[in-house]
């Protein structure tokens, strides 16, 4: 079957469609939504800002891959600057640049969100077959070979001391364990939306208009009608002038964390208890280089395949800040502009040992306690989103604990020196060292150095109209006609990757979705794997 | 209907010189010399150099290149350029038209890197290039050599002081600076064997007529 594909920045006059269902955004939440309300022989029309790339576009030079398929390049920051923000733009979203880390969600999660935030028909075992189903579609399992250097000096620190860890499950099916994940895979084994949903949607009949961005949605007497998008130019940052109209029956917001919240603020809709873009959560990601005396190669190899959950829950859900240790790339240009940050001397002395460097991230639990209310999405004054995310001295706790546990497990692993990647930090030649100086360094913003991959909230969801944006299944609680699916409607973070978690709360919701718009949902969402592989 | 908001800001509108209110009032460095009089230096002496330097994009531009920028403007090469020699001068080629080309290059990746910016982000950092090429903020800084002529150990303590800031914003430009030689230098395949980088490796990719 023939796939409709516009590139909007192609366009020669403005384009006008009509669907059932305008989804916006390609990552885990529209591409799973789009493929479910298709396959439910629905008409769908998917709109994407970043444009259609794929294997064969995927040359793994890091300057193009960022360039081209993230947020501003991967330097999309909070509105402090102090967090920078690797989201995807291109289609499959962040599924299509992401290290592939495949987690269920803690149960002590879904059964806070229950307690807590009002959350219904999610827990562990209401959720676990939509997860199943997920698993198998994108073929998930724990990474079955040795980890490479980068992960392994994690589980070798964390063996010498003592902290429990973990094999990492992986979405890939024949992955030749290049390493390059993160730049888009040039082999079609990590099984993203760019492989899975997305041309299984197009498949299904559904529409896809890339380099397209969604202005806001459309109502009428009070219900969401379609969406006003503006075609952008072929680097896809800027309108062209064309415009796009969707006419729809039902809108899917599917931007993700911050994109989502934005649109909705864009179109205005009511907010009566002025929670849209509130409790946004980043997973506020801090990390620490070390350099260890064989080379690393951190570029080379499944990118994530060990973690550490020692201190995930070191105070149960609602106490002290937890965080989840796990590693990061070494690709040049992410490894040395983050160095950069520690100012020349540092690029001149660790430069050279750039194949030593060992780079491990904490990722901290954001959003369980009062004194972790998340972030704000706010407008600009040209209507762009950003994300306001003050962090507060709970969460520096948190992660002034982790920079500790880092470089004891850094050292532990054989490093010669660890630079936690601060500001005004140079780097320690023993664990003493940096025990004693790790707690001095200061908690300026700027000068820690934060980050986030993991976008997640904003549309809070929750029975409760007056402390929820969307209902347990992603209904907007006043607007008719508009579901929020992806994983802006957490009203927590997650305390691990969040993907996995977007696609078995969003294949739920889609297909609860289809059935109310009278589709046809024959089978739970992956079970059916015989269609629409990439190299089938 | 929702109210409409305004118009999205044309390109060619937000090119033209204009620091935002918002940038001068949070640069706590000119207080020293009093806002007043900084606005009106500010407001005065850049728009005919404005003029002069042309929007994003103007090809060819009047420094002998022929390439078109796409972020930066050409009043933006010196300062740019600056950057990068001061940061990776020990990564550059030592050979002075080798450094040269080297730090052209650089100053281009970085153009073409920043260029996929979201547009609002794209004016804060060149309204923030405007406000480093304004010769009172660099004096304040310490660098009394224009841009052009820098020395790059001049170069460096200015961006030290930067990076040390007291105020959030000046710690914020030193990332701005810091991004351009970095990710302009290591988006060159030239630069990775200063660092043991073999580059990304060569695998055959899926063939056949289907978009993916």
């Amino acid at each position: 079957m023939s796939r409709t594909v516009h590139d909007a920045s192609a366009l020669e006059g403005d384009l006008t469609l009509d669907a059932d269902v305008a989804v916006v955004g390609t990552g885990a939440g529209g591409a799973t939504a789009a493929e479910v309300l298709a396959r439910a022989g629905l008409r769908v029309v998917i709109l994407e800002e970043g444009a259609y790339r794929t294997a064969r576009d995927f040359t793994l030079h890091e300057g193009t891959a960022s360039e081209t398929m993230y947020y501003d390049g991967g330097s999309r920051t909070t509105k402090d600057g102090a967090m920078t923000i690797l989201q995807g733009r291109t289609v499959g979203g962040s599924t299509t640049v992401n290290w592939t880390a495949s987690f269920r969600v803690p149960d002590a999660v879904l059964e806070h969100w229950a307690s807590a935030h009002g959350v219904q028909g999610l827990s562990p075992q209401e959720l676990a077959p939509w997860y199943a189903a997920a698993e198998r579609r994108l073929h998930v399992a724990p990474w079955a070979l040795p980890p490479n250097p980068n992960n392994d000096a994690l589980a070798r620190g964390c063996k010498a001391l003592g902290y429990e860890h973990g094999v990492i499950p992986r979405n890939v099916e024949g992955c030749r364990n290049l390493g390059y994940c993160g730049l888009g895979c040039p082999i079609n084994a990590k099984r993203s939306m760019l492989v899975t949903s997305v041309p299984g949607a197009l498949d299904a009949g559904a529409v896809l208009v890339t380099r397209c961005r969604a202005e806001r949605v459309t109502l009428r007497a009070g219900r969401a009608v379609g969406v006003d998008a503006v075609a952008l130019d072929t680097r896809g940052v800027r309108p062209s002038g064309r415009t796009v109209t969707v006419r729809a029956r039902a809108v899917v917001a599917s931007g993700g964390g911050i994109n989502t919240p934005g649109l909705l603020l864009r179109s205005r809709l009511p907010d009566p208890h002025q929670r849209l873009g509130r409790r946004s959560f980043t997973h506020v990601v801090n990390s620490s280089l070390g350099l260890m005396p064989e080379p690393v190669d951190g570029y080379m190899g499944a990118p994530q395949s060990v973690h550490c959950a020692q201190f995930l829950f070191r105070d149960g859900v609602g106490g002290k800040a937890g965080y989840q240790l796990e590693v990061a790339p070494t690709y040049p240009l992410l490894s040395m502009s983050v160095l950069g940050r520690a100012g020349r001397q540092a690029l001149q002395r660790w430069g050279p040992r750039y194949r030593h460097f060992q780079s491990l991230i904490a990722l901290v639990r954001d959003g369980f306690h009062e004194q972790s209310p998340g972030g704000r999405v706010v407008l600009r004054d040209d209507g762009s989103p950003v994300l306001d995310y003050p962090v507060s001295d709970y969460l520096w706790e948190a992660l002034f604990d982790a920079y500790l546990r880092m470089a004891e497990i850094q050292f532990a692993a054989g490093a010669s020196e660890v630079l936690p990647v601060h500001t005004d930090a140079q780097p320690y030649k023993s664990w003493a060292e940096a025990k004693a100086g790790i707690p001095r360094l200061s908690r300026r913003p700027l000068g820690p150095s934060l980050f986030s991959a993991h976008l997640m909230g904003g549309c809070a969801m929750g029975e409760d109209a007056s402390t929820a944006v969307v209902d347990s299944h992603g209904r907007h609680h006043q607007v008719e006609g508009l579901a929020v699916i992806d994983g802006s409607v957490f009203p927590t973070s997650l305390g691990v990757n969040p993907q996995m978690t977007i696609y078995a709360l969003s294949a739920r919701n889609a297909t609860h979705l289809a059935s109310s718009l009278g589709g046809k949902v024959a089978m739970r969402h992956g079970q059916d794997e015989s269609t629409s592989h990439p190299m089938s | 209907m929702p109210e409409q908001l305004p118009n999205l800001p044309t390109h060619a509108a937000r090119a033209a010189w204009r620091p935002s209110r918002r940038v001068l009032l949070q640069t706590g460095l000119l207080g020293a010399l009093g806002l007043w009089g900084v606005s009106v230096v500010a407001r005065g002496i850049p728009s005919a150099a404005a003029a002069e330097a042309g929007a994003p994009g103007a090809a060819p531009v009047a420094d002998g290149s022929d390439v078109a920028l796409a972020f930066f403007r050409p009043k933006d090469r010196p300062l740019a350029g600056a950057v990068v020699e001061a940061l990776l001068d020990w990564a550059l080629p030592p050979d002075p038209a080798a450094r040269k080309e080297a730090v052209e290059r650089s100053v281009l990746g970085a153009d073409r890197y920043f260029a996929s910016y979201t547009p609002a982000v794209q004016d804060e950092a060149r309204q923030a290039l405007d406000l480093l090429e304004l010769a009172p903020v660099r004096w304040l800084g310490g660098l009394w050599s224009d841009w052009s002529v820098a020395e790059p150990a001049a170069v460096n303590r200015y961006l030290e002081g930067l990076r040390r800031g007291r105020l959030n914003l000046s710690r914020q430009v030193y990332r701005l600076l810091e991004g351009i030689a970095t990710v302009g230098w290591y988006s060159q395949t030239a630069a990775w064997p200063g660092i043991g980088y073999p580059g990304p490796p060569d695998v055959p990719r899926p063939t056949g007529e289907a978009p993916l």
